[in-house]
C-alpha cells in the first residue's frame, strides 16, 4: 500500500491545496477522494463559534481609528507614553489651542490622533494652564470616547439587568480596560469625561495623581488661559517632570 | 466524510480575492463594514489554523491577532493574499507567545484526543456534523510533523500560495511546497487506513499516539517534537 506511489503526484497536491479537484487524470481517485474530503472539512463554513469574536474585533478596530490612547489592551502603556511625551512637549513650550480642544473633545482627526506624540502636547496644553492651585485634569489618560461610550451603556444596562450587564461580549474591551468585571463600575465611575471637574483622581486606573501641587501652586499664571503658547518655557516642565514616573505603571 | 471532493466551502478565504482586496483597500480607510468582511472572510481558517497550534487558546491568540491587526493596520500595504498572509504571520507570533507562556504553566492535556467525538456546544443540529468533521480533520492535521501540517494549513484555510506561506515561515517556497505535499501523502495514506473515514482516521491516530507516547499537550504543535503517529507515514 504504502509503495503505491500513483496514488498523489504533486501536480495533484498542489491542485488540491489550491481547493480544486485533484482528478483530470486517470490515476486511481478513491484516496484523493478521500484527501480532498478531509480538506473540504478543514475549509467548511464557519461554525458558530469560530466567529463569536467579531464583536470585540470590530470594537478594536473603533479604538484603533481613534488613536492608540484608546486601546483597551494597554490602556497603562498609553497613559505611560502619554505622560512622557507631555513632559517632553511641555518642556520645549510647545502646544495649540486648537488642537487642545480638539483633543479634550475626542476630535482629532485621525492623522493627529495617530501617534503619542501628536497627542501628548494637546494634553499638555490643557493641563497646564490650570494653575489655580489645582492640578489639571488629564485628557492625556482619558480613555477613548468609546470606553466611555460603552460606560454609558453599561451603566444603563446596569440598571435594568445588573447581573447580565457585563455578559455582552461587546463589553470586553471595557472589563480589559478596568482591569475586571469587578471594577468596571469603579472604572466607569472614574472617568473624567464622565464627571468633568474632577482633578488627577479620575484617571482611568483609579489611582490618585501624585502631580506635585507645589509645582502647580507655584505656577505664575494667576489665572487659566486658554493658549499656553505663551507660557514661560521654564516652569512647564515641572509639571511632568515632577510626576513619579512609576505611578502609571503601578496600575493593575 | 460526506464532502465532494475540490468543493471549496463559504470558509474558503482564497474565494473572492478581488473582493478582499477591495475591502483590504476600505478598511484602511476606516470602513468598519470593510473590516467585518475580512473578518468573516478569514477568522474561520485562522481559528482553524490556530487551534493546530494552541489547541483551546486558539480563540483567544485569535482574538490577540485581530487586536494587533486592528491596531497596525496602517501599516499594512498590499492585496487580499498579502493581507491574509500578513495575519497569517501575526497570529504565528501570537501563537509561538502563547506556547512560550504555557511552558512554564502545566499542560493540560487530552484535548486532541477528544476532538474526533467533539463538537461545539452551541452549533445548530444541522452544522454540528461540519464541525465535527472539520474538527476530526484538524485532529489529523495536527498529528502531522509541524512543519508539513503548518504548510498544509496556511496554504489550505488561510489561502496562501507556496510563496506568500514561505514568507510566514521563513522559509523558501520550495521547501514549502515540499512540506505540503509530504503532508498530504502522510493523511491520504492514514485515510487509506481508516477506510477513508477522516473521524475514524483522526480516532485511529489518536489512539496510536495515547499508546506511543503519553499524554502529549494539545499546544504541541508549535514547540514540541511532533506526534508520531503520522510521523513516518510518507
Amino acid at each position: 500500500m504504502r509503495t503505491d506511489r500513483r496514488r498523489l503526484n504533486r501536480g495533484a497536491a498542489e491542485r488540491l491545496l489550491r481547493g480544486g479537484s485533484a482528478s483530470g487524470s486517470a490515476e486511481p481517485q478513491a484516496d484523493r477522494d478521500a484527501l480532498a474530503g478531509l480538506l473540504a472539512a478543514v475549509v467548511a463554513p464557519a461554525h458558530g463559534r469560530e466567529l463569536a469574536g467579531e464583536a470585540e474585533a470590530v470594537t478594536a478596530f473603533r479604538d484603533a481609528l481613534l488613536g492608540p490612547a484608546s486601546q483597551p489592551r494597554r490602556p497603562l502603556m498609553s497613559a505611560t507614553k502619554l505622560f512622557v511625551a507631555k513632559a517632553v512637549l511641555a518642556a520645549v513650550g510647545l502646544g495649540g489651542g486648537g488642537v487642545a480642544l480638539a483633543a479634550a473633545t475626542g476630535h482629532l482627526p485621525p492623522d493627529l490622533g495617530g501617534t503619542p506624540a501628536t497627542a501628548g502636547p494637546a494634553a499638555g496644553a490643557t493641563a497646564m494652564p490650570s494653575a489655580n492651585g489645582k492640578p489639571a485634569d488629564h485628557p492625556a489618560a482619558s480613555p477613548s470616547p468609546s470606553l466611555r461610550g460603552l460606560c454609558q451603556a453599561y451603566t444603563a444596562r446596569v440598571g435594568s439587568s445588573p447581573g447580565k450587564a457585563l455578559g455582552n461580549p461587546a463589553f470586553s474591551a471595557l472589563i480589559t480596560a478596568a482591569g475586571g468585571t469587578d471594577k468596571v463600575a469603579a472604572f466607569c465611575a472614574s472617568l473624567p469625561a464622565a464627571r468633568p471637574g474632577h482633578g488627577p483622581t479620575s484617571r482611568p486606573g483609579g489611582k490618585p495623581s501624585s502631580l506635585p501641587a507645589p509645582a502647580n501652586t507655584a505656577h505664575p499664571a494667576g489665572k487659566p488661559t486658554a493658549v499656553p503658547a505663551g507660557h514661560p518655557a521654564g516652569k512647564p516642565t515641572a509639571v511632568p517632570a515632577g510626576h513619579p514616573a512609576g505611578a502609571p505603571t503601578s496600575h493593575p | 466524510m460526506p464532502h465532494d471532493g475540490g468543493v471549496r466551502s463559504a470558509a474558503d478565504p482564497g474565494s473572492d480575492d478581488t473582493a478582499l482586496s477591495a475591502a483590504v483597500s476600505a478598511v484602511q480607510e476606516g470602513d468598519e463594514d470593510a473590516f467585518r468582511v475580512l473578518y468573516r472572510a478569514i477568522q474561520p481558517g485562522l481559528i482553524r489554523y490556530l487551534w493546530v497550534q494552541v489547541g483551546d487558546a486558539a480563540e483567544d491568540v485569535a482574538s490577540e491577532t485581530w487586536l494587533q491587526v486592528a491596531r497596525d493596520l496602517r501599516k499594512f500595504r498590499g492585496d487580499a493574499v498579502g493581507f491574509r498572509g500578513w495575519v497569517a504571520t501575526i497570529a504565528r507570533h501570537r501563537a509561538v507567545d502563547y506556547v512560550r507562556h504555557q511552558r512554564r504553566m502545566p499542560p493540560t492535556g487530552g484535548m486532541l484526543e477528544e476532538a474526533a467525538e467533539q463538537q461545539a456546544p452551541d452549533d445548530t443540529a444541522g452544522s454540528a456534523i461540519d464541525a465535527m468533521s472539520t474538527r476530526a480533520a484538524l485532529a489529523l492535521i495536527a498529528r502531522l510533523p509541524r512543519d508539513q501540517g503548518e504548510a498544509v494549513l496556511l496554504r489550505t484555510v488561510m489561502g496562501l500560495d507556496a510563496k506568500t506561506a514561505a514568507r510566514v515561515l521563513g522559509k523558501r517556497a520550495g521547501a514549502v511546497r515540499t512540506a505540503a505535499y509530504r503532508g498530504l501523502r502522510a493523511l491520504a495514506a492514514c485515510l487509506e487506513e481508516a477506510g477513508g473515514d477522516t473521524g475514524a482516521a483522526a480516532e485511529a491516530a489518536a489512539r496510536t499516539d495515547v499508546r506511543a507516547a503519553p499524554g502529549p499537550p494539545p499546544n504541541a504543535a508549535v514547540t514540541q517534537t511532533p506526534a508520531p503517529a503520522l510521523k513516518d507515514m510518507r
